[in-house]
């Protein structure tokens, strides 16, 4: 009796410890799913890139309102944003890609080792290293440790990524959201008064009623096109400052990233970008 | 001195609605204009709008050009997260590795020749697959 005393001591440490180091890599499971949610309408709505087709465009677009001596001019405007184009997209894709890559590290299915660790546990049990029972608790206590070592693994570089991107993060977004609401939606002012001076031409030199109410329809089409068109402007520029605000929020609670206000508030800016987002496909 | 975005996207503004108020005053006046005046403001009209569009271009080339350090910085941030993403994947590697390692392990045990150089090559091929 007292000669199995040391040894169950031994074993009940051993229990202990390996119980221990269990429950402390287990803490590391945090529930990311939020973050996950706002990284993933991030990305997808970073892939919207239409208007950066119609920047690129728009000078050529702007002939049908000008006379032949301005083409060359506009030609001129349509060459220096062409070769602006792939730079543009080039700020999506960063923030796609940065979106994802958060997203990723954020996820729970990035690592999944089970096929791996049964065949581990099935190898240490046909090797006789372990009966059946014991290559089983092997197995499900080789699960825990693989996943509580690579998720706080991942927290960790979660973390350090939101820490050291924020600045570049927010410049980069914002630097987007200035090009979309004032260098797109300054297109569309100009585009107005030149379809309103255009139309107002040629209604004040037609003598036929008719003719004047064709011009009128025209007009208000085109006014309508432009209105849309601004509309998809004032969504994307909205987006993107949800963005920029919901990164800052992961920066600010970066040290607790599934604490439950963090997780709230993150839901909510998924809730928004996903309305944001949704409306402007329809247009 | 060179300008900045933020100058030029308000000088653009500012040709902009130049080029506006132009038009407006040349439709409320135009009973009054002779024919080369109204030529004369229309096309003052046109030239302020695409000078406004030129301006506005370029106020874009200019914030892609003041933010060029930030977007080289959050390139490298996504890129080194990328890698990490990538680490964890050879995790699975190595856990792969390590039961083809058990056999090798048992079959040394064992001191079965046949099986040692089995379990080598499994732990070779293991090793060695593409991740």
């Amino acid at each position: 009796m007292m000669d199995h005393l040391p040894q169950r001591v031994v074993r009940w440490r051993t229990a202990a410890g390996a119980l221990l180091i269990v429950l402390v890599l287990t803490q590391g499971c945090a529930n990311l799913s939020a973050v996950r949610e706002f990284a993933n309408i991030s990305t997808e709505s970073a892939q919207y890139t239409r208007l950066v087709d119609d920047y690129v465009e728009w000078p050529t677009s702007q002939k049908r309102y000008q006379p032949p001596d301005q083409y060359a001019l506009l030609d001129h405007i349509a060459r220096d944003r062409a070769a602006q184009r792939e730079r543009l997209l080039l700020y999506h894709a960063l923030i796609e890609e940065y979106m994802d890559a958060l997203g990723r590290l954020a996820a729970d299915e990035v690592v999944v080792y089970d096929k791996e660790l049964d065949a581990l546990g099935n190898a240490a049990k046909e090797k006789k290293f372990a009966d059946a029972k014991e290559a089983g608790a092997f197995r499900a206590v080789a699960k825990v440790l693989v996943k509580g070592a690579t998720d706080r693994w991942r927290q960790k570089q979660l973390k350090e990524l939101i820490a050291t991107s924020n600045e570049p993060f927010q410049v980069v977004v914002n630097s987007l959201r200035v090009i979309v609401e004032k260098g797109f939606a300054g297109d569309l002012l100009d585009e107005t008064a030149a379809i309103q001076s255009y139309y107002r031409t040629l209604i004040r030199d037609s003598r036929d009623k008719a003719g004047i109410a064709a011009l009128e329809e025209w007009r208000d089409l085109h006014l309508a096109g432009v209105d849309t068109q601004a509309k998809a402007i004032e969504l994307y520029a909205r987006i993107l400052k949800k963005i920029g605000e919901g990164h800052q929020k992961l920066y600010d609670g970066r040290n607790d990233l599934s604490k439950e206000l963090l997780v709230r508030d993150m839901n909510r800016y998924s809730r928004d970008l996903k309305l944001l987002f949704n409306t402007i496909r329809t247009l | 001195m060179a300008l900045t975005s933020a100058e030029a996207f308000d000088l653009s503004r500012w040709f902009g609605d130049l080029s506006t108020e132009l038009e407006q005053y040349c439709d409320a006046q135009w009973d009054h204009l002779s024919s080369d005046q109204r030529q004369s403001l229309k096309n003052a009209e046109l030239t302020l709008r695409n000078t406004a569009s030129t301006l506005r271009t370029r106020a874009v080339g200019l914030v892609l050009d003041e933010t060029e350090v930030s977007f080289n910085t959050l390139q490298k941030s996504t890129e080194r997260a990328k890698g990490a993403i990538k680490t964890l994947k050879t995790v699975g590697k190595v856990i792969t590795v390590a039961t083809a390692a058990v056999g090798l392990a048992a079959a040394i045990a064992s001191k079965d020749v046949g099986a040692i150089g089995k379990n080598a090559k499994s732990l070779y091929d293991a090793a060695t697959a593409n991740v």
